[in-house]
């Protein structure tokens, strides 16, 4: 599994300082997070499958877990994951852009080739450029809650606490984006 | 936290060694923002009361702002605030981007920036554009006594108040700049008073932007100039941008309507700057000819209908688009999809199927002992194939759930529990669950037995069945709901669509119980309308359902066969969601004339919009068709 790269201390004080208003903390703790979960997608895309398939929630929980549990109060917990689902996001999106690049010819990825007779499942480069373009249409702190959702697999409460609103306002963020995510998937008129 | 644009931060140093943030958004030509103090760049971007302008400059430029020395991610530790220090500011990001010419936005305080750092660079400012800005700092105008005073309490007031937990202090210039805010922009402002910079600081800052006077440097300016001012902005006089505009040669000026300092995007004085804006830096809108998109029109009408409660939404919607009927119509849909249940499964279906863990169903590959034949089922949800179970030698129909019902534990042990159930049941009726198998990477799909027929929505297509034939149908559809519902298990999607009728005219009821296993109905995307034409008044609702809302249901198939349309018919959801609440339907006589009285009042009473006043069990409608079809039969 590697080395452990986070530290439940050093983690926590680069929470508390991005809390505190300084995003330098933040430009130091991204990088590890996105190594740390670039790792892990990698281990479960080459080993764990033999397949390009991913699950992102259940990496970002992974990746919190190495912290130990029990060892960050509820309001860190939330933070981090918050993070790291942000952060699944942006390694999923990087790793489409890099499969692409490499299928467009002489790019550094090894290609995986789906098994024959196995039910397998496939890496949708373009979906998954797609999902990143709809949500980047999204307001901002909609398409935190969502990102939250789907990579980190957090509760509205969690996602309360991690953006410092109200879980009613989440739930009203999420019922906002979902409608326009729907739109997106579903471009046709209904009825 | 995330950024809310896609930007990248940079630092550069200025002359005199202070470090500064900037920051780029967007692609194209750049457009430069003069700072004014409040600045963040991360948090702005994620600010209701600051992130419109930057997706909206930024929709057709690169912009570029960045935080002024003392604010934001700028350094914080500065010994010099001045008007020529703030254009060294400027000075040091221009240098670091290595832009050579640009268009020149000041906001507020920036306007005195932008108009100093042109009458230096003429060459590399290509247009000016100011707003809410001034030329002279308050020292300079003529002030009363109780001007006076109130210069000077909101400056102790920054220096007493803004450090302290409470908001009360930073409250007082939230209603200063954004009068017509919503609690959430105050909120917003609030904040951002707190984060971005000390209260010594912004005491200093606005000490020193009150002394400021560019005045001399104005006459001189040869750039073209748009000047924009809020008639009513309580921050900055509407004066001060009138005289501004007088001094600049050849300066186009332009009042909005507005009491806002820093526009806010709800207000109609927005999409006004942003048009006279584009405009004036010549940006040619593709495509439609109104200045803000199809998307932020929706977003901004349907942003605020959410909030209202149902029944208020149709008529604010109605106001609120006047006559931008392509608007009307998307947000209506939008609002729609809010209310729809089983949103999230397919969202999150969908996105589970983009990414991550996606079945590439490959007719010809094999799974377990089923080898796929072809897709029988379009897209969306519930995909259906028909493969040959090699096993046993037959034909089954495979119907795959939503990826996201393998993946969470609950569900998934809920979804088997009640599968068990379902494939307990036994009827000729009813079409049997085989089993529940699970494919790679934990995604469920159903085995089911494959028929050859049609569908009674195929049938009923054709046209309304001969009344025997109908009854001939419906008493097989009660004879698998007696079996269900004493088995305790209830449809919850009897429709045509899910009923089909093999060679040799034998009814199988297919999907039992799956609406409830997967959360919602399985049907495809955007079929709001046709779902809700089989619900049952209560099930529309959301409310709790029993087994009598099936046979609402057999009351809705059973009116289709015999007149060939269904019950209530409606242009949208919300007028059918009313007929279904409100009105009785035309009866089956009075469309169907030689329909015999007793079955006429059987579909009546099964459509009964109390669910106790329709029968209380399936047996009881079996009792009553049963002398019907052997008349008829």
């Amino acid at each position: 599994m590697g080395s452990l790269q986070l530290d439940v201390g050093e983690v926590t004080r680069l929470l508390r300082a991005a809390q505190e208003g300084q995003p330098a903390a933040l430009d130091r703790l991204v990088p590890l997070v996105y190594q740390d979960l670039r790792r892990l997608a990698g281990y479960q895309l080459r080993h764990e499958h033999g397949e390009c398939t991913l699950n992102a929630t259940a990496l970002v929980h992974e990746s919190y877990f190495k912290l130990g549990q029990g060892a960050m109060l509820a309001q860190d917990r939330a933070h981090f994951l918050a993070i790291a689902a942000r952060t699944m996001r942006q390694v999923l999106v990087d790793h489409a852009r890099d499969r692409k690049a490499a299928k467009r010819g002489g790019g550094a990825w090894a290609r995986t080739t789906l098994t024959d007779g196995a039910w397998v499942g496939e890496f949708d480069l373009d979906g998954m450029l797609a999902l990143d373009e709809a949500l980047a249409e999204l307001q901002p702190r909609q398409r935190q809650v969502v990102e939250c959702r789907f990579f980190g697999g957090m509760e509205e409460q969690e996602i309360a606490a991690a953006l410092g609103v109200s879980e009613r306002t989440v739930h009203r963020d999420w019922v906002k984006a979902r409608a326009w995510l729907y739109r997106y998937f579903y471009p046709e008129p209904t009825g | 936290m995330s950024s809310a644009f896609e930007q990248q931060i940079r630092h550069c140093t200025t002359r005199d060694g202070v470090r500064i943030a900037h920051a780029t958004v967007g692609s194209g030509p750049p457009l430069v923002k003069a700072a004014n103090w409040l600045s963040h760049l991360e948090f702005d971007g994620h600010s209701p009361v600051w992130r419109h302008w930057i997706r909206e400059l930024s929709r057709h430029h690169t912009l570029i702002r960045y935080d002024e020395r003392g604010c934001g991610l700028s350094e914080w530790a500065v010994e010099e605030f001045s008007l020529d220090a703030w254009v060294r500011d400027l000075e040091a990001v221009v240098d670091a981007l290595e832009l050579e010419r640009f268009p020149l936005l000041g906001i507020s305080q920036g306007g005195p920036i932008a108009i100093a750092y042109t009458a230096r660079h003429p060459d590399r400012v290509s247009r000016l554009i100011l707003y809410g800005a001034y030329a002279r700092g308050r020292l300079h105008r003529e002030e009363s006594d109780r001007e006076r005073e109130e210069r000077e309490l909101l400056l102790r007031m920054i220096s007493v108040g803004w450090g302290q937990d409470h908001a009360a202090f930073r409250q007082v210039f939230t209603s200063l700049f954004i009068p017509d805010c919503t609690p959430e922009q105050a909120h917003w402002f609030n904040e951002l008073q707190r984060v971005s910079a000390t209260p010594e600081n912004a005491a200093r800052m606005v000490g020193t932007f009150h002394s400021l006077d560019v005045r001399p440097l104005t006459t001189g300016l040869d750039t073209p100039t748009l000047v924009l001012h809020g008639i009513g902005d309580l921050r900055i006089p509407f004066d001060e941008g009138q005289l501004l505009a007088s001094l600049i040669p050849g300066a186009r000026f332009v009042s909005l309507d507005s009491r806002n300092h820093i526009l806010l995007e709800s207000e109609p004085a927005w999409p006004r700057f942003l048009r006279e804006v584009r405009e004036f830096l010549g940006v040619q809108e593709t495509g439609s000819p109104a200045p803000v998109s199809l998307r932020q029109r929706v977003e901004a009408v349907f942003d605020e209908a959410v909030e209202l409660a149902p029944a208020d939404r149709q008529a604010f919607v109605a106001r609120a688009c006047a006559d931008d009927s392509e608007c009307r119509r998307e947000v209506e849909l939008m609002l729609r999809l809010t209310e729809e249940t089983g949103l999230t499964g397919k969202v999150a279906g969908a996105v589970a199927e983009l990414g991550m863990q996606r079945p590439a169903a490959i007719p010809g590959r094999t799974l377990s002992q089923y080898q796929i034949l072809e897709q029988l089922g379009g897209g969306g949800m519930g995909v259906v194939y028909k493969a040959l179970d090699q096993r046993d030698q037959r034909f089954v129909a495979l119907k795959f759930l939503p990826p996201y019902l393998g993946t969470e534990k609950d569900l998934k042990r809920r979804f088997l529990r009640e599968a068990k159930a379902i494939a307990s049941l036994d009827h000729p009726n009813i079409c049997a669950l085989l089993g529940v198998e699970e494919a790679e990477h934990g995604q469920l799909f159903l085995v089911m037995p494959c028929y050859e027929g049609e569908t009674l929505k195929q049938k009923i297509e054709r046209g309304p069945l001969e009344v025997e034939r109908a009854l001939h149908y419906a008493s097989q559809i009660v004879a698998g709901l007696c079996h269900a519902h004493a088995a305790g298990i209830v449809h919850r999607d009897v429709k045509p669509a899910n009923i089909v009728v093999t060679a040799g005219d034998e009814i199988k009821i297919l999907d039992f119980g799956v609406a409830k296993l997967s959360g919602g109905t399985l049907t495809e995307p955007g079929s709001v309308l046709g779902t809700l034409s089989y619900m049952s008044p209560e099930q529309a609702c959301g409310d709790p359902v029993d087994h009598r809302t099936d046979l609402w249901a057999l009351g809705v198939v059973l009116y289709e066969m015999l007149t060939g349309r269904p019950p209530f018919q409606a242009d949208s959801p919300e007028a059918l969601f009313f007929a279904l609440q409100h009105r009785d339907p035309s009866s089956v006589r009075s469309l169907r004339p030689e329909v015999p009285p007793a079955l006429d009042a059987i579909v009546h009473r099964l459509l009964e919009k109390e669910p106790a006043r329709r029968y209380g069990h399936a047996r009881e409608v079996a009792g009553e068709l049963e002398p019907l079809t052997a008349v008829n039969g």
